[in-house]
């Protein structure tokens, strides 16, 4: 059974210049100056997402992503066509909306709560786990207005993540918090994901799509350009790109398209050997190539290293300035990482991406480089944290090396 | 439409079209979201007075201000012809405590959509709500104020009546009165960003197209102007309450009946029309 239908959905805005007062408007209506442009924001948009299904929905800025989920959402409404979302709705967009500075963290969490459809009784039965998930134990009697940025921006998000609604429309999920923070999202995206929550993502964060996705659908222009899986997705979100800059024209006035990169990224061994296997604890390296098609001056370049069973294990990115220069057509960023890592057996990939000088557009990203990581260690997760197992004060198992000790934990059993 | 799923419960659809949203299902949602008001108008009320401890004091003293300055103004410099047996200063003040609820109520409530707006924008509730929220968080201090009035009274040998009993059913029709206004108002707020002006202007005239100051009769040829007033009805029913007798206190409620009417029908057909798509002006 669907979840959301859409049928032949579009929307348009009008667009008149400087409209907010009465008198100016009949002013200008008056000396027939008033100017009212319209603009298809969406155009014959049709969509069904099952039950239980995750969906990315990718697109630049401008075609059409926020009023998709706005409509979604319930907060706008199509001009043409139809809309029907079945079960409870949850967003999970622009958090910390109706924040109020004055009131502190528990006001806040019962106050935007309530808006995003929990009830009283859910939010005094849910209160400790929202205020633990967001690590604001101790704040919660603080008025909001004290909080820095990053305890604002958890409470809000630890807030609207609790909603366990059918369908959750996600707004750039990744944009939260610190590296531990967004993993503890992105994990709590999975278990409603595998408890039968409907998914909706709209997201710049290309890298991320794969991760939490099932399927994507491709805007461009307001129209639907894609729909299918995630790696087909990815292609063709790209020539979309490509084809605008082909035809500026096109969208007649739009700002000018930023740069595109070509990220490419390869997993070599110690010796510089490709490889697709990593024994934990050897050094490796990711050779990472971005060209870009435009010149770009001090760009942000980001990897990541993930495993399709936990998700996000190792994220960065460099800071501004500290990739230095101006890159352009012929003159790739190239890029070495060298890693060594405690992998604990299993397949992973790495990826990575490259944004403008201010981090706000993912100009490229990278395919997934896939690995295997092997081990001698019998546990099974993402690290080797080198547990030794002792029993009545005798070592008995080295976790991390099948059926042997270790010499120092052997001359403690011999003792 | 919306089908009964398998264990009962009948599950949430949303529906959206081009067309405008049917009435039942305007009605169920509001219903549905009943318990916002409360907490929005108990949030709206702490996050006002937080900062400012005495804040709920000042909201109560300046319409008693008021009303003691027109009480002197009228008796002393000018007579305002009230009938034998009705002090002045207690009609001037009670309707001045009316007065100002609903000119509170209605400059915050006009342009609640709009101020609400991060949150309008982002998640979908209601609206008719906000512009109730300032009302329903007024009626504190409304009713503080009040309070203050009747121990006023023994000060101007007012007696108690049994009548003062309708004194909350005046309030909360006011109250309705206030929110009825606010409600079209506040949509209208969100095309024209001037109708805060409009709104701050209209009440600055209507107090004296009201029964506030002085009574219906207080001048040839503004009767039916001041009849015709959609809170007359209210401040009537409220001097009913204080004093035992109120000059045509039955057309007055009427008149007042009508308004609520129109307004409620001018509400539900706003609405229903451009309660999403006002959304996109945020």
């Amino acid at each position: 059974m669907p979840a959301i239908t859409l049928d032949g959905v579009g929307k348009r805005y009008r667009i008149t210049d400087d409209d907010s007062l009465f008198v100016r408007q009949l002013a200008k209506t008056l000396t027939g100056r008033r100017a009212v442009r319209e603009h298809w924001a969406l155009q014959d948009i049709d969509l069904e997402v099952q039950a239980g299904e995750s969906v990315g929905v990718i697109g630049r800025n401008g075609s059409g992503k926020t009023t998709m989920l706005r409509l979604l959402a319930g907060v706008s409404a199509p001009t043409v066509g139809r809309l029907r979302v079945e079960g409870s709705v949850a967003p999970l967009i622009g958090v910390g909306v109706g924040f109020n500075p004055e009131l502190t963290g528990r006001e806040n969490v019962f106050a935007n709560g309530q808006i995003l459809g929990l009830s009283k009784a859910q939010l005094t039965r849910d209160f400790d786990e929202i205020v633990a998930f967001a690590e604001l134990e101790e704040f919660v009697q603080t008025p909001v207005k004290f909080y820095s940025s990053g305890m604002f921006l958890r409470l809000a998000f630890a807030v609207a993540i609790q909603v366990e609604p059918e369908v959750l429309l996600v707004d750039e999920i990744l944009a939260v918090g610190d590296l531990a923070f967004q993993i503890k999202c992105l994990e709590r995206m999975r278990e409603l994901r595998e408890r039968g929550t409907t998914i909706v993502v709209v997201t710049h964060n290309l890298g991320s799509l794969s991760l939490m996705c099932d399927r994507a659908v491709v805007l461009s222009h307001g129209r639907k350009r894609f729909d299918g899986d995630v790696d087909g997705a990815l292609g063709a979100y790209h020539e979309a790109m490509r084809d605008d800059r082909a035809g500026p024209s096109a969208t007649g006035g739009r700002v000018e398209a930023p740069p595109v990169a070509e990220v490419t990224v390869l997993v070599r061994d110690s010796l510089g050997q490709p490889t697709g296997q990593v024994p934990a604890g050897e050094p490796f390296e990711l050779e990472i190539e971005a060209h870009v098609d435009q010149p770009v001056t001090d760009p942000i370049l980001g990897f990541a290293i993930g495993s399709p069973v936990y998700g996000n294990v190792y994220m960065a990115h460099t800071l501004p300035g500290e990739v230095a220069g101006t890159f352009g057509p012929g003159r790739p960023v190239m890029a070495t990482v060298r890693l060594q890592a405690p992998f604990l057996r299993g397949s992973y990939h790495a990826a990575a991406s490259l944004s403008d000088p201010d981090g706000s557009t993912v100009l490229g990203t990278s395919r997934y480089a896939d690995f295997y990581a092997t081990t001698t260690a019998r546990a099974t997760g993402v690290v080797d944290l080198g547990a030794v197992l002792e029993v009545n004060g005798r070592p008995v198992a080295d976790l991390s090396r099948r059926g042997e000790l270790p010499e120092w934990a052997r001359s403690l059993s011999g003792s | 439409m919306a089908t009964a799923a398998g264990d009962g419960t009948p599950a949430i659809v949303l529906e959206l079209t081009g067309e405008a949203t049917p009435i039942p299902t305007l009605l169920v949602d509001l219903w549905r979201h009943r318990g916002l008001l409360p907490m929005l108008a108990a949030k709206d009320f702490h996050a006002r007075y937080r900062s400012a401890t005495l804040g709920v004091l000042w909201s109560v003293l300046l319409p008693l201000l008021q009303g003691a300055v027109f009480a002197v103004v009228f008796t002393k410099v000018v007579g305002v012809p009230v009938s034998p047996g009705v002090s002045y200063p207690i009609f001037v003040i009670s309707g001045m405590v009316l007065w100002s609820f609903l000119t509170q109520s209605l400059s915050a409530g006009s342009t609640a959509i709009v101020d609400g707006g991060a949150i309008a924008g982002k998640v979908y509730f209601p609206r008719s709500i906000l512009p109730a929220v300032p009302v329903l968080a007024n009626l504190i201090s409304l009713a503080i104020a009040q309070t203050t009035v009747l121990a006023l009274m023994p000060v101007f040998h007012v007696p108690f009546r049994a009548t003062l009993v309708l004194l909350p059913v005046a309030m909360a029709l006011t109250a309705v009165v206030a929110t009825l206004l606010a409600e079209p108002l506040s949509l209208l707020h969100v095309y024209f960003r001037d109708v805060r002006y409009v709104v701050q202007a209209g009440l600055m005239v209507a107090l004296y197209a009201s029964p506030v100051i002085y009574p219906l009769d207080a001048a040839k040829g503004v009767r039916p102007l001041l009849l015709a007033n959609p809170v007359s009805g209210p401040l009537q029913l409220a001097r009913y309450a204080i004093f035992g007798e109120a000059d045509a206190l039955a057309r007055s409620l009427l008149v007042t009946l009508a308004w609520v009417v129109i307004l409620a029908a001018a509400t539900l057909t706003a609405f229903r029309r451009h309660e999403r798509i006002a959304m996109d002006r945020l």
